[in-house]
């Protein structure tokens, strides 16, 4: 039997007991993490860390009765394969030795490791006349160490892991550069853990994420195929938004008018059409093409003036053409077309005016110049084609109506996806 | 069907019924009646870098 042993960590100055002294080669701090070499009486630091690990399922020093043995959690690891993820405890009793606990995806292994070495011939082994088939090869990362360890480890560690399975039993088989270990893998229940150690629930490693089409597939508390129907019924859903837009926001009466822009001139007045809108309220969409101009603007200030009572509804548009040349090579912003949405317009006949004044960028054109394109012209002029729609289609409402529709899946597939 | 999938399909349907009435009132939160904050001032000019 051993006798427990005190050493003074020399990162944090925090005093630790050895309970398997003589045993014991390498020490992980509980106050700071720090990995310490306690093979001799000399303790030396191998790795200083600023904190310790913690957040483990049960924390080193917890005592427990496993298959009628008490046991003392002297070390605990966490480890990582690709996206799964799980932890290790190593278990101690003075006369019984050593076994290992493992927590992953909510069930709990228990572990002996292996004095007789299987028989392996590649995609199965053979121990004691049973037959384990490979399950699963790949390298294995440990990611946080506390506690104390008969072997030197230390965060970052890796080693080459194989699983074989025989039934819910398994051998473990783990490839370093130095050795080969074999655990004898056996489940045991979540009762009997619990019974026997204080379990933190909320730190028990949690099942690996499964990938983005998993993930469509399956959500906790769901039917397989509802996110599908969900994305199927937002697909639906906004294909009627548009046609009850397209539908409803009829009739459609337009009035065509035309006005011709003096550039840098005052603003002037057109009057471009009369509209009747015939249902309570109703859109009335204007758009407006222009001329092929080119470093210029026009802004249209219009007004719907109800001929009954003279009220008049406002509203703004621009039309804006530029081009140029910089290091990137030529480019063009703007269009020759413009459209502007009108809501709400209550029922009436209406005259439509346009207040229109142009200008040139990145100034006005001199005036009493000569315009090149109109020689015998007063000078630069714009011209401009408007029609006048009662109804209308907005596209913002359509977006806005997408991103709630669709937003609900959404995020129920981030949801069970995220990290 | 299951609860999250009927609440989501009224969810859905709520929606079309908001667009249908919006749309018959002639009602829109992106009109043109004010000017957009880039039509706004006197001068106007390419945005372009």
């Amino acid at each position: 039997m051993t006798e427990p042993r005190a050493v003074t960590c020399p990162s944090c100055g925090g005093s630790i007991e050895i309970r398997a002294a003589g045993y014991t080669v390498t020490l992980a701090c509980r106050y700071c993490g720090s990995l310490l070499d306690v093979a001799n009486e000399d303790v030396r630091l191998i790795t200083a860390y600023r904190r310790a690990a913690k957040n483990f399922a049960i924390m080193p020093g917890a005592r427990g009765t496993l298959f009628d043995v008490e046991w003392e959690v002297i070390g605990a690891l966490r480890r990582r394969s690709g996206s799964a993820v799980w932890q290790e405890f190593l278990l101690f009793n003075p006369y019984s030795g050593y076994r290992w606990l493992v927590a992953a995806d909510g069930e709990w292994q228990f572990g002996t490791m292996l004095l007789d070495r299987p028989e392996d011939d590649g995609m199965a082994v053979s121990w004691r006349g049973r037959s384990f088939t490979l399950e699963d090869d790949a390298e294995i990362e440990t990611t946080a160490v506390v506690g104390e360890f008969y072997w030197r480890t230390a965060r970052g560690d890796t080693v080459q892991g194989a699983t074989f399975a025989n039934g819910r039993e398994q051998l473990s088989r783990e490839t370093s550069a130095d050795e080969v270990t074999w655990t004898q893998l056996i489940p045991i229940t979540t009762e009997w853990v619990e019974e026997a150690f204080t379990v933190e629930e909320r730190h028990m490693p949690r099942a690996p994420r499964p990938d983005l089409a998993e993930g469509f597939r399956k959500a906790p508390g769901m039917e397989e195929s509802d996110l599908g129907f969900m994305f199927f019924s937002a697909m639906i859903a906004l294909f009627l938004i548009f046609v009850v837009q397209m539908l409803l926001s009829g009739p459609r009466v337009c009035a065509d008018g035309r006005a011709t822009v003096e550039v840098g001139a005052a603003t002037s007045a057109h009057r471009i059409g009369t509209i009747e809108v015939r249902r309570p309220w109703q859109m009335v969409t204007i758009t407006v093409d222009s001329d092929s101009f080119n470093n210029r603007w026009v802004d249209l200030d219009y007004s719907l003036v109800n001929r009954k009572t003279q009220q008049s509804i406002d509203a703004y548009g621009i039309v804006e053409f530029y081009t140029g040349t910089d290091s990137d090579g030529p480019w063009s912003e703007g269009s020759h077309h413009a459209e502007t949405l009108i809501s709400q317009v209550p029922r009436g006949t209406y005259d439509v005016f346009v207040d229109a004044g142009s200008h040139g960028w990145p100034s006005d054109p001199v005036p009493g110049s000569i315009d090149p394109a109109n020689p015998w012209g007063s000078g630069e002029t714009v011209a401009l084609w408007f029609r006048s729609c009662t109804g209308g289609f907005s596209w913002g409402m359509f977006w806005l109506m997408a991103v709630l529709l669709f937003s609900v899946p959404g995020v129920i597939l981030w949801w069970r996806n995220r990290d | 069907m299951t609860k999250r999938m009927t609440l989501f399909t009224a969810w859905c349907a709520l929606l079309v019924l908001m667009s249908a009435i919006s749309t018959w009132y002639g009602w829109t939160p992106f009109s043109d009646e004010e000017r957009s904050g880039s039509t706004s001032g006197y001068y106007r000019g390419p945005t372009h870098k």
